[in-house]
């Protein structure tokens, strides 16, 4: 897989300690996709543990795998690939990314668009958010209203106008 | 750094307890007729599919572009750009709910924009601003007795967030202005002379906040012809140089997100781009052809450098790959001609249903 690289520096490892207390160990140049924590790296504030309070372990367990699969290991070392390799590699990982998202439960999903948005990852918040567009796209504002625990605040006329000038939509 | 917040203790989740962020990402993502049928839901769900934040960031997210089409039988339909493919030769065309009430079919009226969601369509002592997704429309009244208005423009002015409607008397010196945002019209001077003889399209081509049209100095032959832009924000015109080009004629449009210039002479057609807005230097040349069918470049194919023409015998593509046109028979409609891309939209051309006092209190959530 991977060969030594010349900068001993690619290999500092930190330590990510989740909110139920595991310490997760990443190459920093695979937490680099995390934007605060390659702000903290910037600002030279990464020894010791950093606490995520906002992620458990089985989650943040699921960023890293997310991370260290999209982080090209060995840039240096690779040869140039060709154009068709490339659209290969390409269409190989966007079916890796939607094995990942689609193997996760509700919750698991959830944690991940909190986990990911709070360390800042933005195609794996991309990849998340668009999952569940994909949930909420075909349904009725009343399956909505149950999903997302809302309450109608439409009086009996105004909802009746709203939905005459929208039903289009319902078709 | 602030990385420390509260931790969750909680075991499960429901998508209610996202935060609101978290939602408006989430519902950016969705379709124009998915978002119209969530206005229903609750009135905050309502203000933030017509605020004009949600309505950007929806727009550069989801970039679904369809074709508008005016055909012979004086309907106006949308073809699905999603659905064209090399290896397609017939799409379906859906009919839009929109008509001009007793017009008769003239290929070159009524006179047709397209910016940032909302079609413009000019037609006798009126213009129309209609977004095709959203279905929403609204009349402008032209207003005052003089004649010979016979350009036209109109453009989504980014640093105003607002959609302006520009025409130029043929023989005064005069430009009239619509604001959107504002509902009204005014009038100005502008310092371009013979506006009648000089610019021979009647309708400008809209980009970065001004209206592009060519212009032709008819009293001296030797000077090449440019484009003029009217600035909509400093309201002005300035002048952009076209490549030097000696023979054939010429029509400026805009292709790719860029200023186009398509030149003709005999059966050759060439197509190029200013790749680099107001840099004369980045005029490029982008492809030439044989066609005697006055090929018009309309847009690429998402993700892929296929093109999509209209030509005089309907619409086309070009795969560059293996340097051929390929027509694309669309069905139920025989002849049309004036064909736009434009991109799916919940840009409102009814700018006062929203920015009320009441709308403010349910964005709060949101933002």
């Amino acid at each position: 897989m991977s060969t030594p690289s010349s900068s001993v520096f690619s290999y500092r490892v930190l330590k990510l300690k989740s909110s139920d207390g595991e310490i997760f160990e990443v190459k920093q140049t695979v937490a680099v996709q995390s934007g605060v924590l390659k702000q903290m790296m910037e600002d030279g504030c990464t020894e010791g543990e950093i606490p995520l309070n906002n992620v458990d372990s089985p989650t943040l367990a699921k960023i890293i795998e997310w991370c260290n699969k999209h982080h090209d290991d060995d840039v240096e070392g690779r040869v140039l690939s060709q154009e068709k390799e490339k659209e290969k590699e390409k269409a190989d990982m966007k079916r890796w990314e939607s094995e990942f998202i689609d193997a996760l439960n509700r919750d698991e999903l959830y944690f991940l668009l909190i986990g990911s948005n709070y360390m800042n990852i933005k195609e794996l918040l991309d990849c998340a958010a668009q999952k569940v567009a994909g949930m909420v796209k075909g349904k009725t504002p009343e399956a909505i209203r149950e999903m997302f625990n809302i309450q109608s605040d439409f009086t009996e006329e105004e909802e009746k106008a709203i939905r005459k000038e929208n039903q289009w939509a319902f078709n | 750094m602030e990385f420390l917040r509260k931790p969750l203790h909680v075991q499960s989740l429901a998508v209610a307890d996202l935060p609101p962020e978290m939602i408006v990402n989430i519902l950016s993502r969705l379709s124009v007729k998915s978002l119209c049928r969530f206005r229903c839901v609750s009135k905050s769900w309502l203000a933030l599919i017509s605020d004009s934040r949600f309505v950007k960031m929806h727009l550069t997210r989801t970039q679904r572009e369809s074709l508008f089409i005016d055909a012979e039988n004086c309907s106006f339909y949308s073809i699905d750009l999603e659905s064209i493919t090399y290896d397609v030769d017939k799409v379906d065309a859906v009919k839009l709910d929109f008509d001009i009430e007793g017009r008769k079919w003239n290929p070159s009226k009524p006179w047709f924009s397209y910016s940032n969601g909302l079609l413009c369509i000019v037609h006798e002592k009126c213009f129309w601003l209609y977004n095709p997704s959203t279905r929403e429309r609204k009349q402008v009244k032209f207003q005052g007795d003089r004649k010979f208005w016979l350009r036209f423009g109109f453009s989504y002015v980014d640093s105003t967030d607002d959609y302006k409607f520009v025409r130029l008397h043929n023989l005064e010196k005069i430009v009239e202005i619509y604001s959107l945002r504002k509902n009204s019209w005014k009038s100005i001077e502008h310092d371009l002379s013979n506006v009648g003889f000089g610019i021979r399209q009647w309708v400008g081509f809209p980009l970065n906040g001004a209206i592009h049209w060519e212009f032709y100095y008819y009293d001296k032959i030797e000077e090449p012809s440019v484009i003029v832009a009217f600035d909509l924000f400093e309201e002005s015109f300035k002048t952009l140089t076209l490549p030097n080009i000696i023979v054939g004629s010429r029509f400026v449009g805009i292709f790719g997100g860029c200023l186009c210039m398509v030149s003709r002479w005999g059966e050759i057609n060439e197509f190029w781009v200013m790749e680099e807005y107001g840099v004369k230097a980045s005029w490029s040349k982008i492809l030439t052809v044989n066609s005697i069918l006055y090929p018009q470049p309309l847009c690429y194919l998402k993700n892929s450098n296929i093109m999509m023409f209209s030509t005089s015998e309907g619409l086309a593509i070009y795969n560059p790959e293996y340097r051929k046109f390929k027509k694309i028979e669309v069905d139920d409609i025989q002849k049309f001609w004036v064909v736009y891309p434009y991109v799916e939209s919940l840009a409102s051309p009814n700018y006062e249903n929203h920015f009320t006092t009441e709308d403010q209190k349910f964005l709060e959530y949101w933002f």
